[in-house]
């Protein structure tokens, strides 16, 4: 290598190295901001990286006589919202996103292979579910609000759970399908020519053989269950609590200063959903397009 | 083509089956199909009769015995001039954030060409925006845009003096945070895919033009660019659909405050929907970006199915 | 003699395998070289090496007696065919010919002209518009070819450009590609392990195994004389025949015995008395219904139809050898009467399987 290469070189890994930071800088602040004492949360110039860490923050969210005794010693007021403690949102998120996520990939699963194998409903039926991604979801909140108070589904399990599936349906369905049609089906041919029942010969011939894909597909899918906002806003009412809806209720609290308890919150509901990201890293391209760029 | 012949094997095996396949692969996608039911196409039709009421839930009358008042909605609509904001706004954060993540991608995509030790983390650690919840994301721009957080510190030490800016509640500046929030969480998507498809590119095409004696300028834009263009107009696809929707860090960062200035569609329909009440007017106005979206989408769409 | 290409003692490992151990090759103006052997014998990489895409560990490539390891891919004005053609899918046929005419900045005139020479002479003006994407494999080699004819390149590396097509249309190709070679004296550097293309073709060949080039030679010597016991199997169609052999030297005069044939004079040597290998090519046994002097009856196992000639598998002792004769000669089952033209014979060191040099008679027969 001459001169001129290395200054590139070096030029280019500067770059990366930036684009690392820029990256990883605001996830810094939200985990540094958490560990932070209440007097520096707000502190100018700001703590870039408090001397005194305390677990304080993460305390206030998980227990309850926690937040009452700081609201008490900051003779502020914390609302009912978040007095309460997040194991509430943490338990509420998992029930839903799993039996969503659950519905989701088994309802996509049979639809997957019914529309790869049988040609079902034409080549334009899969874009039928793909175009409930297309639609804003806000509009069609206001009739799923106005439905679920008819059939009294506003604010329950089952009525987010239903919501959460419908809208990750497409996902399920087009990141399986994929999957499928990378399976021959001369496969589970080979298995009916011994007799085997269709359905049986996917589920013991071509199931097993995508068994990675399915699972990746349920992986993507909690994901986005689990960091689902909009729905979860407009479709409880204190009943029923997700952990988005706890990160924006200490958000809105007392007006967005209780940074050190919203940055503990972010932090924890992050977490989970950062590990499965890395576990299924391979497959995010095809998942967040549907399928159509594989790896 | 290729379809065909992929399932050539299947209709003589069909034949002793004919008279119960048919059912059955129609049952396999029922339970699908009727979770889509409830859930979008029901709520769709709910719509079309909303959008022509002045529904709104303070009334203490149930949505279905609510007053028609026609079209009056969508010539309200027409006139509020919130509403043709919010529409305009939201084009605007989907061409100059969709534009910024595509640059962006591009760019970073290029340096990660050639293989090097720590190449693999270094990826990893460019792709965790992606990774967090929105909501946490926007909950991060939230204290980083404070007006005692890091931006306005790192501010004043490059410029020497106090800089105590208050990003959120400037109507003009309020919207920079949000975009801002939505660059840094999607360009990571957009790098990927732009990463996945130059690392897909036949490296002998880009060989060849090096021996030729092509430029690394005239490389990326005569042999490149055009090999990627499929993946690039997916991604880009994918994120103005994505972007059109623009929520969640809207809603944290300044529920479209300073007096409606970050409304994007969704935040002026929450809004309405759910602040003001006023559920029929704002079911018109989501009629109208359904049919708009739904038109739209169904042309576009199209390229998904060739790639692959 | 104008050396156009020369490397000298080139090395390159990737890890702990050393895919290029120190070789020296030259390559003259106007030369047709093939650089033959298996897969993974390092001959890609070596071709990589030349033409900048890889880095060498050690040693030196000279290109016109320049050394040019350090220049870039771009700046080494040599031409490369790729194995999968590598043309511009998404650019037409004639975008692809000017293409590397428009990053040197040839004027457009100059350009047009020499891209319509080209495709006359390539026959390619009936797909000029299409897009590379849309040919075919063997219109495909053809626009690689000359996309980089049309650069007039100083040196033309060919990396297995045969073996996508199939077997009609390669032997076809091999005619046309040394025609265009003759006509343009264009120095060739030809990667490939089909020893067929290479005997062909070539004014010289360098058979490479295991990253090291065991013989360089014309094509001519590498076919009558190789060096070694692999450059001999390698080489000839159908394959050489190797059998063990007992050796006694008497007076200078090298004689061998096989497990049928006894003691017949190969040449002049000093040589060790013991077992060695015989190597045979099957056009060298003589096979004959009637015994006669020098012959040896044995059974034919097998019967190859080539249509214009078949091979015999006959037995040889434990073996079978390989032996070349006229169509409906004979058939499976039946005896004939082997004759061995020794002086057209090689003998192999059985451990090294380096050639024992000897002196022949005048090769009259």
């Amino acid at each position: 290598m001459n001169d001129s290469q290395i200054w590139v070189t070096l030029l280019k890994r500067s770059a990366v190295v930036i684009s690392m930071f820029i990256a990883f800088f605001p996830i810094y602040w939200l985990i540094a901001t958490s560990f932070k004492p209440f007097d520096e949360w707000a502190s100018w110039p700001p703590i870039w990286l408090t001397d005194n860490p305390t677990l304080q923050n993460y305390r206030i969210v998980f227990f309850p006589e926690a937040a009452r005794e700081f609201a008490a010693a900051q003779q502020g007021s914390l609302d009912y919202k978040v007095s309460g403690s997040a194991w509430k949102a943490f338990q509420d998120s998992a029930i839903i996103s799993t039996l969503a996520t659950f519905f989701s990939v088994v309802f996509g699963t049979l639809a997957a292979y019914s529309m790869v194998r049988f040609r079902t409903g034409g080549d334009n039926y899969p874009f039928q579910f793909l175009t409930v991604r297309m639609m804003p979801p806000i509009a069609v909140v206001v009739p799923i609000v106005a439905l679920f108070s008819v059939l009294r589904l506003s604010d329950t399990y089952f009525g987010l759970t239903l919501a959460y599936t419908a809208f990750t349906l497409p996902f399920s369905i087009w990141m399986i399908r994929s999957f499928i049609e990378e399976i021959p089906s001369e496969l589970e041919g080979a298995a009916m020519v011994h007799g085997m029942g269709q359905f049986r010969a996917f589920l013991t011939v071509t199931l097993p053989l995508i068994k990675g894909g399915v699972l990746s597909t349920a992986l993507f899918i909690f994901i986005l269950n689990w960091s689902e906002f909009l729905f979860a806003l407009v479709l409880t009412a204190g009943n029923v609590i997700t952990v988005t809806l706890q990160v924006a209720n200490y958000v809105s609290a007392s007006s967005g200063k209780l940074y050190g308890v919203q940055a503990a919150m972010g932090t924890v509901s992050t977490l989970p959903v950062i590990l499965f990201g890395y576990i299924i890293q391979r497959h995010l391209v095809r998942g967040l397009t549907f399928g159509a760029i594989k790896r | 083509m290729t379809d065909r012949s992929r399932d050539g094997l299947r209709p003589s095996l069909d034949q002793p089956r004919r008279g119960f396949m048919p059912r059955f692969n129609i049952a396999l996608v029922l339970p699908a199909q009727l979770t889509m039911m409830a859930v979008v196409i029901v709520p769709t039709l709910i719509i079309l009769w909303l959008a022509i009421t002045d529904w709104q839930p303070t009334q203490a009358i149930p949505w279905y015995d609510a007053t028609p008042v026609w079209f009056w909605n969508f010539y309200d609509l027409w006139y509020d001039e919130r509403f043709v904001n919010a529409v305009g706004r939201t084009l605007f954060v989907v061409g100059v954030c969709v534009a910024l993540e595509l640059g962006l991608a591009l760019g970073l995509a290029l340096l990660f060409l050639d293989e090097w030790p720590w190449r693999r983390v270094a990826v990893s650690i460019i792709i965790l925006p992606m990774m967090i919840i929105p909501v946490d994301a926007a909950n991060a721009f939230f204290m980083l845009f404070n007006e005692r957080g890091p931006i306005n510190h790192m501010i004043s030490l490059v410029i020497g003096a106090p800089f105590e800016f208050s990003w959120l509640s400037h109507p003009t500046w309020a919207m920079a945070p949000i975009m801002m929030a939505e660059v840094w969480q999607w360009t990571p998507l957009m790098f990927l895919l732009v990463l996945t498809g130059l690392m897909n590119l036949p490296q002998n095409q880009v060989r060849a033009a090096i021996v030729l004696g092509a430029s690394p300028v005239r490389i990326f834009f005569k042999v490149m660019l055009p090999l990627l263009a499929p993946v690039i107009s997916i991604a880009l696809l994918i994120r103005s659909i994505e972007t059109f929707k623009i929520f969640d860090p809207v809603y944290i960062l300044t529920r479209g405050q300073p007096g409606g200035s970050t409304e994007t569609i969704s935040m002026f329909m929450y809004n309405g929907a759910f602040v003001y009440f006023r559920m029929g007017y704002i079911a018109a106005a989501a009629l109208l970006v359904l049919v708009v979206v739904i038109s739209v989408c169904l042309v576009l769409a199209r390229p998904m199915t060739k790639h692959s | 003699m104008d050396r156009k290409l020369e490397l000298r003692a080139l090395r390159k490992s990737f890890g702990d395998v050393e895919a290029v151990k120190g070789i020296d090759l030259a390559l003259n103006r106007g030369e047709f070289l093939s650089l033959l052997g298996p897969s993974g014998c390092g001959k890609s990489t070596t071709l990589s090496l030349i033409a900048g895409f890889l880095q060498p560990d050690a040693g030196e490539i000279l290109v016109d007696g320049k050394v040019v390891n350090r220049v870039s891919p771009r700046k080494r004005r040599i031409g490369l065919v790729f194995q999968d053609y590598a043309v511009f899918s998404k650019l037409s046929v004639r975008a692809n010919l000017s293409f590397g005419l428009e990053a040197q900045r040839v004027p457009r005139l100059e350009r047009d002209r020499a891209v319509a020479e080209i495709s006359e002479k390539l026959n390619l003006n009936p797909i000029l518009a299409a897009r590379g994407g849309e040919l075919n494999m063997s219109e495909m080699q053809r626009v690689a070819l000359a996309r980089v004819l049309v650069t007039k390149p100083e040196l033309l590396l060919l990396d297995e450009p045969m073996s996508n097509l199939d077997a009609a249309l390669r032997a076809k190709l091999r005619g046309e590609l040394k025609q265009i070679q003759k006509e343009l004296e264009q120095t060739v550097l030809y990667v490939t392990h089909d020893q067929v293309e290479a005997l062909s073709m070539s004014d010289r060949i360098a058979v490479m195994r295991d990253g090291e080039i065991l013989q360089d030679d014309s094509t001519e010597a590498i076919y009558r004389r190789p060096a070694e016991r692999f450059v001999a199997e390698f080489i000839g169609d159908p394959p050489i025949n190797m059998v063990t052999c007992t050796v006694t030297a008497e007076g200078g005069v090298v004689s061998v015995s096989t497990a049928l044939h006894r003691n017949l004079p190969l040449g002049q040597g000093e040589i060790a008395p013991g077992q060695y290998l015989l190597a045979v090519r099957p056009h060298h046994f003589q096979a004959s219904r009637e015994a006669a002097a020098g012959t040896v009856g044995s059974e034919i196992r097998l019967v190859e139809n080539f249509g214009a000639e078949h091979v015999l598998h006959v037995s040889y002792g434990d073996d079978l050898v390989a032996v070349v004769v006229a169509p409906g000669f004979a058939r499976e089952g039946e005896r004939i009467h082997l004759a061995l033209h020794a002086e057209q014979a090689h003998l192999f060191d059985l451990e090294s399987g380096q050639v024992i040099a000897l002196q022949r008679r005048e090769a009259a027969a």
